[in-house]
C-alpha cells in the first residue's frame, strides 16, 4: 500500500539523516550542474521580472517571496502546469524541472531560506507566564516551602461531631475527592447526629491551565472555601440564604502549579443538607473538580499575581518576550506593587519564623536579601545588598514601604526581566535551564552550584538537567507542550448541533477534555515512547463517554484506560476531542483536519488561502458526502497548490463525525477514508485506515523533526536553527536514537542552549555544483 | 484628560475593570467633568433604637424645639428635617434587629437562612440591593457623575464577623458589602496608590542605571529592546510627576491607634476626617458610616457609662438611670454627626459655589425605633444638609408610612425617578413628599 516512488532530487532535502541513506541509490538520478545552469538562465529570462532575481517578489506583479516546502518534483509540476502566467505549459517538463532545481536550491526550500537569512537567538524578556511562575517560585524559595504533588488522588475528608471548641470529636477520616453531596437524613454518616456535625475536605489542587478559575459553591449549610490562602476564604458562605444558596468567586491560577484547597462545612439546625463545589476552568465548562487534579497532601500558600498582562507575541508559533510595550511596562509596575502589597500587608504570613517580628529590621532585611538574590538568580555582592535592600530601609520609610520598594526594584530589575543577559557563564546557564525546563527560576541548589562554577561543562550540566527533568514542573510543562502541539490549548467552544448530537452536552465535552488530559499525562511520564501519541489504540473513557464512543462500559463506570478497535486508532490524533475540535458545528472538517496534520504534525508550511472562502454547506449540494463537497469546492488550480496536500490528509479522518465519533457511512453512502501524502522527499504514501495513517506518521522522519522543532521552540522560546542550521537534524537523530523518549532529548537540548553559538554556523551541506560532478 | 482616556482604554483592552487597578487608573485624577452641582449622600447608622421622648420634636412644621439627643444639631436647625412616623414594614424571616438592619436600606425581605436571632425564624442575607448602592450605580453610569469609587463604606467598631446584624449595605441580593472600619485600611484604599507612586519614583533611577549597565553586555541589535525599555521608564516618570489638581494634600493619620472599644471616639474622628477628605477630593458621592452594628455593644466609658449599649437598651422605660444613659449615648452619636455637618459647612465646594453641606445630605438612622420594645415603627430618620431639593428646617410627622417611600425619595432627589424600590407592595403611594 505504501508505494515508494523514488525521488528524483533527494539531494535538496532537509533531512540529512534521510539523505545519507538515500545518497548511494539516488546519485545516478541527480540533477546535473547543467540542469541547474539551464534553470538559472530560464529564470533570468522568463521569471525574474515578476518574482525578482532572488524570488523576493516584485511589488506590481507577484509581491510575496517565493518560498515553500514542496519537493522539487512537485514544484516542477506546479511550474509546468501554471507558469509563466498566461503561457502555462510553454516550458517543457525538463525545463520546468531545471527551473525547479534552481529555485529550490537558491531560495525556495526551507533550507535555502534558513541559509539565506539564518535566524539568530533573540534577546528576550520573561514572558508574562514566566513572570507569574517566577514570582510564585520566589516565595517558595524564600520561605523554604517547596511545592509538592504526590501520586495519591482525592482530598483528606474529616467528619467530626459536637460543638466547635467544646466537645467536638473525630468520627471519620478518609481520602475522598467527591465534592458534590446531597445527604439523605441530613447527615453524612449513620453514626452522627442530625445536628452539630462538621465536614472538612483539605488538600491540594493542580491547575491544568493558566487563567481565571471560577468556583461555584452551592451549600445549604455554613460553608467556607479556601483556595491558596488558608486564612481568608475565597467564598464565605457561613450565612446561608436558602433561596439563594449559590456563591461564586474567581481566582487566577497558573497551569501546572499546585494550590492549597480547603472546604469547611458545618451543620447546625439547617433543614436541608446539600453541598456542592464545582468550578469553571478557563475555556472550560462548569463541572465537578476532577479527582485527578486533587491530592490529599498539604501545599504552601503561593504568591499570586492577579494583575493582567497584555498577551505576549505568539506570531511565530510560540510565546516569546522579544518586544515590550507601554501596556507591558505599566502592568509590570502594577504587578510589582501588587506583590509588594501582599507581602508588606501581612509579613507574618510570608516571612519565615525568624523574620516573624516585622519590627526586627535586621531579619526583615535578611529575608529581603534572600528574595533579591533568588530573583537575580545569583548571590548578592555587598554593593547589591546596599542598593537593592539597605537603601530602602533608611530612616524615612516604614518597614512595609521598604519591603514594597525591595519588591518593586527586584521585580522590575533588568537582571530579573532579561535572564541570562549578564553574569558569568555558570549563572547564565542555570538561568537558561530554569527557563527552558521550568519556565521559572533556578532553585537555591542550582545557584550554589553556579557560584562554585560547577555549571559550565557538559559533565557538570548533565546531572543538573537530569534532576530538573524529574521535577513535576518539567512534567507539567511537557503536558502543556502536548496541548500546544495538538493546537487544542486555545479556548474553543466545542458545542455542536443539538439536533444531531444531543447527548454531546457540556458535561460530556468536559469529560472528553479530561480523557485527553489523562492520555497526555501518561505520555509525559518517564521513559515513554512518544510515538504512542500517533499510533496507540489506548483511550480513557468513563460510562457517559463510552455510551457515545464505544468501549462497552456501564453508565456509571469511572475513567479507565481501554483499547479501541485497532484499525480506528491513531493515538491522540483520532481522539474524539481532537477530531471534534477540528470540525464544524454539524459536520467533520477534512480541511481543518488536513491543515492540522500538515502544519502541526508534519511541520509543512501552508499559505493562507488567497481569498476568504466560506465553506460550502450541505444544502448547496444535497446528496454529496463531506468528502465530495470539499473536493468539489477546492478543485480550482489556485486552491490545489495547497489543497493537494491538505485534502488527502484530512480525508483520512472521514470516519470521524463532528463530535469525533466513528462512523461507517454518511448520508447512506459508505465512508471513503482513503488518504494520501507526498513526503517532502517526494515519496508517495497512501493509507486506507486511521491505523495506517498513524503508523505512517509514527515512523515519519518529517513528523519526528516537526515535533523536535516545536518541542524545542516551546521549551526554549527561540528558533531552533539559530543554534545551528544542522540542529533540527541532529536533535531529531537524538530523539530517534533514544527510543523516542523526551527526557534524553531534553539533555541534548539543555546542553545545546548552555553553549549557544555566537553566530549560527551553516551546516556543512553539499552544493549542487560539487555533487553534480561526482 | 488624554492620558486618562488612554489608560482607561488600556485597562479595557486587557480586560480589567476600574477598581482592580486603581494604581494604573489613578496616575492622573478621575474628576467628573460637570458644571451641575454635585449631589452627595452620607448615611450614618447608630444602633439599638433611641429614647423617643428625648429624640423627636413634639411640634410639627417649621417651628419646633430640639430635644436633648438632637440638641447638638441646633446650629443646623434650619437645614434639618426630622421624619417621624416612617416605619420599616418589612416582615418575614429574622428577628427585628436583623430585619431592622438588613431591610433598612434595602426595603426588602431577608432570605430564609441559617442565622438564628434572639426570636423569630432564622434568616440569611437581604434579598435586594440597598438604596445607597442603587444611587451609586445610577451616578456611576453617567460620565458627568462618575467618581473614582462611586461609594465608600466607612465603619467604626464593627465586629469582625459577617452576619445579618453587621451588614447594612448590599450591592445586590445576597451580596453584602463589608464596611471598612480600620482608618489605616481606608487610608490605603484612598491614598495607597499615591504612596505607591512615591515608591515607584524612588526606584526609577536605579532601574535606568541597571538598564544602562545591561546595555554594555548585549549586542548592537539587542540594544533596541533596551532602548525602548529606557524610553518607557522615562515616559512613565513623567506621568508620575505632580500635575496640580489631583495632588491635594494627603491627610496625615495619628500613628497606630488600636482598634478597640475605648478608642471609638478617636477612630470616629479619624474616619470622619478621611471621609471629609474623600468628599473634598470627589473620590465618591455616596457614603455610609456605620457605628458598630445592629445590637451594637459599645461601652461608652468615655461618657462614664460602663454597661454595653445593647444591654442598656433592653432596660424598661421605668429605669431612669438607663434612660439617662441611653440619652447620653445617643447624644454622643449626634455630636459626631454635628461635627461632620460643621466641617461640611465650613468647607467651600472646590468649584467655589457654596459649602460642601449645601450639596450633601446626611441621613442619620437606626435599625429600631425604640430599644426595649424592638419596634420597627418610627425608625429614626433625620436629614441634615441640602442638595436633594428637600425643604429643610422642618419637623414632619407621618402616619406610619413604609420607609420604602423615603428610599424612593432619596433616589428621586438624585434624579433617578424609580417607581419601586425593595418590596413593591410598600411603594404604592410613591416617594414621600419632602420638597
Amino acid at each position: 500500500m505504501r508505494q515508494l516512488k523514488r525521488p528524483l532530487h533527494a539531494i535538496f532535502l532537509r533531512q540529512t539523516v534521510v539523505w545519507t541513506a538515500l545518497f548511494a541509490t539516488s546519485l545516478c538520478q541527480l540533477g546535473s550542474a547543467q540542469d541547474f545552469e539551464q534553470g538559472k538562465a530560464i529564470w533570468a529570462a522568463q521569471c525574474d521580472s515578476c518574482h525578482g532575481t532572488a524570488g523576493q517578489g516584485v511589488a506590481e506583479h507577484f509581491a510575496n517571496p517565493l518560498t515553500g516546502d514542496l519537493s522539487i518534483k512537485e514544484l516542477a509540476e506546479v511550474i509546468h502546469t501554471t507558469m509563466p502566467e498566461g503561457a502555462a505549459k510553454s516550458l517543457s517538463e525538463q525545463q520546468a524541472n531545471a527551473v525547479a532545481q534552481f529555485v529550490h536550491h537558491e531560495f525556495y526550500s526551507p533550507y535555502a531560506q534558513l541559509r539565506n537569512s539564518p535566524p539568530k537567538i533573540a534577546f528576550s524578556r520573561l514572558t508574562a507566564d514566566q513572570y507569574r511562575r517566577s514570582v510564585s517560585e520566589l516565595m517558595a524559595i524564600c520561605n523554604g516551602k517547596a511545592q509538592a504533588w504526590t501520586p495519591e488522588r482525592g482530598l483528606q475528608r474529616l467528619i467530626t461531631q459536637g460543638e466547635w471548641n467544646k466537645d467536638r470529636k473525630e468520627v471519620e477520616k478518609k481520602v475522598d475527592g467527591k465534592l458534590v453531596w446531597e445527604w439523605a437524613e441530613n447527615k453524612p454518616l449513620p453514626e452522627v447526629d442530625h445536628e452539630k456535625w462538621q465536614i472538612r475536605w483539605s488538600g491540594t489542587l493542580l491547575a491544568p491551565t493558566s487563567g481565571r478559575y471560577e468556583f461555584l459553591l452551592d451549600s445549604t449549610i455554613n460553608t467556607k472555601l479556601f483556595v491558596n490562602d488558608e486564612r481568608t476564604p475565597l467564598i464565605d458562605a457561613s450565612v446561608v440564604s436558602y433561596e439563594k444558596s449559590t456563591n461564586s468567586a474567581s481566582i487566577t491560577l497558573v497551569a501546572g502549579n499546585v494550590y492549597r484547597l480547603v472546604l469547611d462545612a458545618s451543620k447546625n439546625k439547617e433543614p436541608k443538607t446539600r453541598l456542592s463545589l464545582q468550578w469553571k476552568p478557563p475555556s472550560g465548562v462548569l463541572e465537578a473538580i476532577p479527582e485527578t487534579l486533587l491530592s490529599p497532601t498539604w501545599a504552601p500558600q503561593v504568591l499570586l499575581v492577579e494583575t493582567p498582562f497584555p498577551p505576549d507575541d505568539a506570531s511565530v508559533g510560540y510565546e516569546r518576550g522579544t518586544s515590550i510595550s507601554r501596556d507591558w511596562f505599566e502592568a509590570l509596575i502594577a504587578s510589582a506593587i501588587e506583590v509588594g502589597n501582599q507581602i508588606s500587608n501581612d509579613p507574618k504570613r510570608w516571612m519565615p519564623k525568624e523574620a516573624n517580628d516585622p519590627t526586627n529590621l535586621e531579619h526583615v532585611k535578611k529575608w529581603c536579601a534572600l528574595w533579591v538574590s533568588a530573583s537575580l538568580r545569583r548571590p548578592l555582592s555587598p554593593e547589591d545588598t546596599l542598593r537593592f535592600v539597605d537603601a530602602h530601609f533608611d530612616g524615612e520609610s516604614s518597614i512595609p514601604t521598604g519591603i514594597k520598594k525591595v519588591c518593586l526594584m527586584a521585580l522590575t530589575s533588568p537582571e530579573f526581566q532579561y535572564p541570562s543577559a549578564s553574569g558569568s557563564e555558570d549563572e547564565k546557564n542555570i538561568a537558561r535551564l530554569a527557563l527552558a525546563l521550568w519556565d521559572s527560576l533556578p532553585d537555591p541548589w542550582m545557584i550554589e552550584q553556579a557560584a562554585k562554577q560547577q555549571t559550565h561543562l557538559p559533565d557538570q550540566l548533565r546531572p543538573i538537567i537530569d534532576r530538573m527533568t524529574r521535577d513535576p514542573r518539567f512534567e507539567q510543562k511537557l503536558i502543556r507542550f502536548y496541548h500546544e502541539w495538538l493546537g487544542v490549548h486555545t479556548a474553543k467552544d466545542l458545542t455542536k448541533s443539538k439536533e444531531r448530537f444531543g447527548p454531546f452536552d457540556e458535561p460530556l465535552q468536559s469529560d472528553l477534555r479530561h480523557s485527553l488530559q489523562r492520555i497526555l499525562e501518561d505520555h509525559a511520564k518517564d521513559d515513554v515512547d512518544i510515538r504512542g501519541l500517533l499510533n496507540s489504540d489506548s483511550i480513557y473513557l468513563n460510562g457517559p463517554l463510552s455510551s457515545l464512543f464505544g468501549g462497552g462500559l456501564p453508565p456509571d463506570a469511572p475513567f479507565q484506560k481501554i483499547a479501541m478497535p485497532t484499525e480506528r486508532a491513531a493515538g491522540v490524533l483520532s481522539h474524539p476531542f481532537v477530531q471534534a475540535y477540528y470540525a464544524y458545528h454539524d459536520s467533520g472538517s477534512p480541511i481543518h483536519r488536513g491543515v492540522f496534520l500538515a502544519r502541526r504534525i508534519l511541520g509543512r508550511s501552508l499559505r493562507p488561502p488567497t481569498d476568504a472562502i466560506i465553506p460550502a454547506s450541505e444544502e448547496t449540494d444535497p446528496g454529496l458526502t463531506t468528502r465530495e463537497r470539499v473536493a468539489k469546492q477546492t478543485s480550482g488550480a489556485m486552491c490545489q497548490s495547497c489543497h493537494r496536500i491538505i485534502n488527502p490528509l484530512g480525508f483520512a479522518f472521514e470516519n470521524y463525525d463532528a463530535i469525533g465519533r466513528f462512523r461507517a457511512e454518511e448520508a447512506g453512502k459508505p465512508i471513503d477514508a482513503a488518504g494520501a501524502y507526498v513526503t517532502s522527499l517526494g515519496e508517495q504514501v497512501q493509507f486506507n485506515s486511521t491505523k495506517q495513517l498513524g503508523d505512517f506518521l509514527a515512523a515519519s522522519p518529517e513528523v519526528h523533526q516537526a515535533i523536535v522543532k516545536q518541542l524545542f521552540q516551546f521549551f526554549v522560546k527561540q528558533p531552533l536553527p539559530a543554534y545551528g542550521l544542522d540542529q533540527p537534524e541532529l536533535l531529531t537523530k537524538s530523539l530517534q536514537n533514544h527510543g523516542f523518549k523526551v527526557r534524553p532529548l531534553m539533555h541534548d537540548i539543555g546542553l545545546l542552549i548552555c553553549q549557544p553559538p555566537s553566530s549560527p554556523q551553516p551546516a556543512s551541506k553539499p552544493t549542487v555544483a560539487n555533487l553534480g560532478n561526482p | 484628560m488624554n492620558s486618562l482616556h488612554s489608560r482607561r482604554d488600556f485597562a479595557k483592552k486587557i480586560g480589567i475593570s476600574a477598581g482592580t487597578l486603581p494604581f494604573l487608573l489613578n496616575l492622573s485624577s478621575v474628576h467628573a467633568n460637570s458644571a451641575a452641582p454635585k449631589q452627595r449622600l452620607i448615611v450614618v447608622f447608630s444602633p439599638n433604637g433611641v429614647i423617643p421622648t428625648n429624640f423627636w420634636p413634639d411640634q410639627e412644621g417649621d417651628q419646633f424645639d430640639l430635644k436633648a439627643i438632637m440638641n447638638p444639631l441646633a446650629p443646623f436647625k434650619n437645614r434639618l428635617l426630622t421624619l417621624h412616623g416612617v416605619s420599616d414594614k418589612i416582615r418575614g424571616d429574622g428577628d427585628n434587629h436583623m430585619r431592622g438592619m438588613g431591610c433598612l436600606l434595602t426595603g426588602i425581605e431577608l432570605y430564609p437562612g441559617n442565622i438564628q436571632g434572639g426570636s423569630d425564624t432564622p434568616a440569611g442575607w437581604a434579598s435586594g440591593i440597598s438604596i445607597d448602592q442603587e444611587i451609586k450605580k445610577h451616578l456611576q453610569s453617567r460620565p458627568e457623575t462618575q467618581t473614582r469609587f462611586g461609594s465608600l463604606e466607612f465603619g467604626v467598631g464593627v465586629p469582625s464577623r459577617a452576619d445579618t446584624w453587621t451588614r447594612m449595605v448590599y450591592e445586590g441580593p445576597n451580596r453584602p458589602i463589608t464596611p471598612v472600619d480600620d482608618p489605616y485600611a481606608m487610608f490605603n484604599k484612598l491614598y495607597g496608590q499615591r504612596k505607591d507612586q512615591e515608591s515607584v519614583r524612588s526606584i526609577l533611577d536605579d532601574l535606568q542605571s541597571d538598564l544602562a549597565k545591561l546595555r554594555t553586555n548585549v549586542s548592537q541589535d539587542d540594544r533596541r529592546l533596551l532602548d525602548e525599555h529606557e524610553a518607557l521608564v522615562r515616559e512613565f516618570e513623567k506621568q508620575l510627576s505632580p500635575n496640580g489638581a489631583d495632588n491635594h494634600a494627603v491627610p496625615s493619620l495619628d500613628p497606630k491607634v488600636e482598634d478597640s472599644n475605648d478608642n471609638i471616639p478617636t477612630l470616629t474622628r479619624m474616619q470622619t476626617d478621611l471621609m471629609l477628605h474623600a468628599i473634598h477630593a470627589d473620590f465618591a458621592r455616596i457614603f455610609t458610616f456605620q457605628f458598630t452594628n445592629s445590637v451594637g455593644q459599645a461601652k461608652m466609658r468615655w461618657l462614664g457609662i460602663e454597661e454595653d449599649h445593647h444591654g442598656l437598651s433592653h432596660e424598661p422605660d421605668s429605669n431612669e438611670q438607663a434612660v439617662e444613659k441611653l440619652t447620653k449615648i445617643n447624644t454622643w452619636y449626634c455630636e459626631q454627626i454635628a461635627y461632620l455637618a460643621q466641617k461640611l459647612s465650613e468647607t467651600p465646594e472646590p468649584d467655589g459655589n457654596g459649602c460642601l453641606l449645601d450639596n450633601t445630605t446626611i441621613l442619620w438612622t437606626n435599625e429600631l425605633g425604640k430599644g426595649n420594645s424592638h419596634t420597627l415603627e418610627n425608625i429614626p430618620f433625620v436629614l441634615i444638609g441640602g442638595g436633594l431639593g428637600f425643604q429643610m428646617g422642618r419637623s414632619l410627622k407621618f402616619k406610619n408610612v413604609p420607609h420604602n417611600r423615603l428610599l424612593l425619595s432619596l433616589a428621586h432627589g438624585f434624579g433617578h425617578p424609580i417607581s419601586q424600590f425593595g418590596n413593591a407592595n410598600h411603594c404604592n403611594d410613591g416617594p414621600l413628599a419632602l420638597s
